[in-house]
């Protein structure tokens, strides 16, 4: 195990190595600069540029960039007059990762129970409410919802419509967020649930006589999570680190708004920040999963993982 | 299968116990800021304890890029700025009449200005704000190293040796760089004569200088605070890294989320300050801006263009005029076939003639912008202070009225000329001007040129500028100060400002004339050539003026709007009748 740990973490540096000079490389083809208004004469450009290094040749900026990644510091943000991306991408990992954690909460529990019903209560008006539920929250974009919720709740003063700062400003957003997803857990959990009730070995279990509660909870069940579960790293990791399109409606300060300002204001080193955090979560949580599949199941053993 | 579920249990746990530890740490967080704000978000439906009206305002404004005044520059920067420093002067209630700020009176001698800074103004933390706080700012503003991206405005009002401090190449070796900057600072015309007596030395007048001392770039910084903090590192980038001389101060800045100003009790003039406290919330979102008005979470906000028609004819709208003017930039510059017929005068006076802006702004703005009747839009100061430029220049809409059999004439002499048949011409537009862009195709299709148009951001804006690599831009100037110079100055050959190929030795020398020129009625007069002069090339082609409207609830009083520099004062605002 020992050893499939380390080459995978090798195959991570290797990964981000690579994020990062594609993005970089990316980044700097993009046309314009961070500076752009039309009046600055060009002495004043050049003196700019020559600030924040990008007076220097591209090489010369890529080696230098990836030189200071690797000691951790990020650089300072274009747009906004000495703030460090690191400081940055704390501050806002905050907010976004406040309202997915909520999302979370009530969207995983409760789309397990409502397709776990569903799933029970095959062929009966529940079930079609439930999946005529799932598909209708899994396809409505989570801006109409953000809007609607706005509409209707903010709209009649019982919660604030957008802005940050109290916990009343939490409960609109992680609403809007969780819908989708517990549409989706819910319309997951069904299948899973449909697929593990017609197993053998629940046959087996009913044969033997065990009453239908055990036969539920015992194994249908936890034999239904497997796959919920190895799929939440990813969804967590995402969930917390920002919704672009909720953050935005609500005026968050988060990390989406601040990926959609950094790029459309060509603040470079925000954007390459954030990129290599997203990635890094991604990467992380991909390395979970593999974990998770051979602790959880016996059945998946990743190669070399049993050695 | 026992110990598998057990480890899967055991995982699941885990799974729940990390959540709920992160839920806890992020519930503290929320709490923590909460006190402060309680009173003044989003809900104030409880609010119902006040006796008398609370006098707190609450507005959006994008998050700072910078409020050290030197180096302010988005108008998010100039606004907050302009309410929590002060300038030697300051534009008054009216907007635009120019009162007293920390100068107490001046005197003018040829070129040469001396304010002298009332006794008794001191900056937040009880030190003097002297003439050295002044010297101090400017030269900190202009000094290369710094790259403000106002140092322009220096040598626009032609202080003596500006340019050369501003615009020069910085050494590479840092003791060479001080010696050559720390010389050129001192042969700079500002110099604090004493604690209260600063003389700006012009090598000409410059008709804006008074009104930029109450810009930003010339407001005053105190040196040994601005070095304690870490001077341009570590100046005005949090609440306590900066000092202030203004009617406000931030009382709290939770960085894009909102900044609090609260009244400033070391203002001199505090006496005429009502509000307690100002939130700035950084709403990005157009359509968010409009909820929160709509449920009261904030008092005020420009109308997104969307929104025209839902809220022009409310009580608690005006309109007002942007000092703005439209153009389409015709890139006399561009390769083939297209270049040539944007080379062609006919082909331009065409474009120019061929278009019904009466109807544009009608259809297309909703009423909300004026046609396009020259470069310089209205409102901006004429010769005499009853009558602006723009009405005083009434023969100038005569390059641009709509002709259409005129310009199908022209249009088929240029085709005539050019040998060829007009191909398609690229449009480059931002996407907010996509309805006027799409009413603007569709006439110039019925007149016979196709246009194909291409959604840009003012990024790629930009490059496309520089490389010459388009037809024709929508572009825009809004004016940096109150006086057709603004405008005028843009189009000499020196000013790196027309990327088309427009340059015209006739106007570079009226434009000097206009500056060796003391007398306001000849100076309007050469003004008016100049700019008879570029409407006639047909390469800038105004469109439309601008306008907006802007919502503020009617319990807001005495807000001051200025037209150009910062957009609002609330130095004298209250809130009554809530």
């Amino acid at each position: 195990m020992g050893k499939y740990l380390l080459r995978r973490f090798a195959f991570m540096i290797i990964t981000l190595w690579v994020i990062i000079t594609i993005s970089f490389f990316f980044m700097k083809l993009l046309p314009g600069t961070p500076f752009d208004d039309e009046r600055i004469p060009e002495a004043v450009l050049e003196n700019m540029m020559a600030q924040y290094g990008l007076d220097k040749s591209i090489p010369e900026q890529y080696v230098l960039y990836l030189t200071n990644v690797v000691q951790g510091d990020f650089g300072v943000s274009y747009r906004i007059k000495n703030r460090d991306v690191t400081t940055i991408i704390a501050e806002k990992f905050a907010p976004s990762a406040i309202i997915g954690i909520h999302a979370l909460i009530i969207s995983v529990p409760l789309g397990i129970i409502l397709g776990m019903i569903a799933a029970l209560r095959r062929g009966t008006a529940i079930d079609y409410a439930a999946v005529g539920f799932a598909v209708i929250g899994f396809a409505i974009p989570s801006f109409v919802v953000a809007v609607a919720l706005q509409y209707l709740i903010a709209g009649n003063g019982l919660l604030p419509s957008a802005l940050w700062g109290t916990y009343k400003h939490v409960i609109l957003p992680s609403i809007a967020l969780a819908l989708s997803m517990f549409a989706y857990y819910a319309r997951m959990m069904r299948s899973e649930m449909l697929e593990v009730l017609g197993q053998d070995y629940i046959k087996t279990a009913k044969s033997k006589g065990l009453s239908r509660p055990v036969i539920i909870f015992k194994h249908a069940f936890r034999n239904s999570l497997i796959p919920i579960i190895t799929s939440l790293p990813v969804v967590i990791l995402f969930t917390i680190s920002g919704s672009l399109v909720i953050e935005q409606i609500y005026s968050i300060p988060g990390l989406g708004t601040e990926l959609v300002k950094s790029v459309l204001s060509r603040d470079y080193t925000v954007s390459m920040g954030l990129t290599l955090f997203y990635a890094v979560m991604y990467i992380v949580a991909l390395f979970i999963v593999d974990i998770l599949y051979s602790v959880v199941d016996p059945r998946i053993r990743v190669a070399g993982g049993s050695e | 299968m026992k110990s598998r579920n057990k480890r899967m249990m055991m995982i699941l746990a885990m799974f729940i116990a990390v959540m709920v530890g992160l839920a806890a740490c992020s519930g503290e967080e929320s709490t923590t800021s909460q006190p402060s704000n309680t009173s003044n978000t989003g809900n104030d439906n409880n609010s119902d304890e006040v006796s008398g009206d609370e006098q707190v305002l609450n507005l959006t404004a994008g998050e700072p890029t910078a409020l050290n005044p030197g180096q302010a520059n988005y108008s998010q920067d100039q606004l907050i700025t302009n309410n929590i420093q002060e300038g030697l002067m300051r534009k008054g209630l009216d907007g635009a009449t120019l009162e007293y700020g920390l100068a107490e009176s001046y005197e003018v001698d040829g070129f040469t200005y001396t304010f002298k800074i009332k006794e008794d103004v001191i900056w937040s933390n009880g030190d003097p704000i002297t003439a050295h706080d002044f010297e101090f700012a400017w030269k900190e503003a202009m000094d290369p190293r710094n790259a403000s991206p106002y140092s322009w405005l220096f040598e626009l009002i032609a202080l003596e040796n500006a340019a050369e401090l501003a615009y020069m190449e910085v050494p590479e070796d840092e003791s060479e760089a001080e010696t050559n900057i720390q010389a050129a600072k001192d042969a700079v015309g500002i110099k604090a004569l004493d604690d209260t007596t600063l003389q700006v030395t012009l090598t000409r007048q410059h008709p804006a200088f008074l009104e930029l001392t109450a810009f930003p770039t010339f407001f005053p910084v105190n040196q040994a605070f601005y070095e304690q903090v870490g001077g341009l590192d570590g100046y005005a980038t949090e609440a306590d890294t900066m000092l202030y001389s203004g009617p406000f101060a931030i009382s709290e800045w939770s960085h894009d989320e909102k900044i609090v100003l609260v009244k400033n009790d070391k203002y001199w003039d505090k006496d005429a300050v009502k509000l307690d406290k100002i939130v700035f919330s950084d709403v990005a979102d157009e359509n968010t801006q409009v909820q929160l008005y709509s449920s009261n979470g904030v008092d005020a906000i420009r109308v997104p263009n969307d929104y025209v028609d839902q809220y022009k004819d409310s009580e608690e709208a005006t309109q007002y005029a942007r000092i703005q003017t439209w153009w389409f930039v015709l890139n006399m510059e561009a390769d083939g076939v297209e270049g040539e017929f944007l080379r062609n005068e006919k082909f331009r006076e065409a474009m120019a003639i061929g278009v019904n802006r009466e109807e544009l702004v009608n259809v297309a703005f909703g009423g909300l912008h004026v046609p396009g009747t020259g470069l310089i839009p209205p409102g901006l100061a004429g010769a005499t202070p009853d009558q602006d430029y723009r009405s005083a220049n009434p023969e100038h809409t005569d390059f641009l009225a709509y002709d259409f059999e005129r310009a199908q004439q022209l249009l088929e002499e240029a085709k005539a000329e050019v040998g060829q048949d007009l191909p398609t011409l690229g449009l480059s537009i931002y996407e907010r001007q996509s309805k006027e862009a799409q009413y603007l195709q569709e006439q110039y299709r019925k007149l016979g040129v196709n246009l194909e148009i291409t959604v840009t951001d003012s990024k790629i804006r930009k490059s496309l500028f520089n490389s010459r690599d388009y037809h024709i831009i929508y572009a825009g100037w809004f004016a940096d100060y109150d006086e057709p110079s603004t405008y005028l100055d843009l189009f000499s050959s020196t000013s790196g400002f027309p990327k088309n190929g427009f340059a015209m030795d006739e106007y570079d020398a009226l434009l000097e004339q206009t500056q060796n020129t003391t007398d306001k009625e000849e100076k309007y007069k050469l003004y008016a050539e100049m700019e008879s002069l570029v409407l006639s090339n047909f390469s800038f082609i105004p469109m439309s003026h601008d306008g907006f409207y802007s919502l503020q609830k009617s319990y807001v009083k005495d807000v001051a709007v200025h037209s150009t520099g910062p957009s609002r004062t609330y130095k004298w605002a209250y809130i009554s009748g809530k």
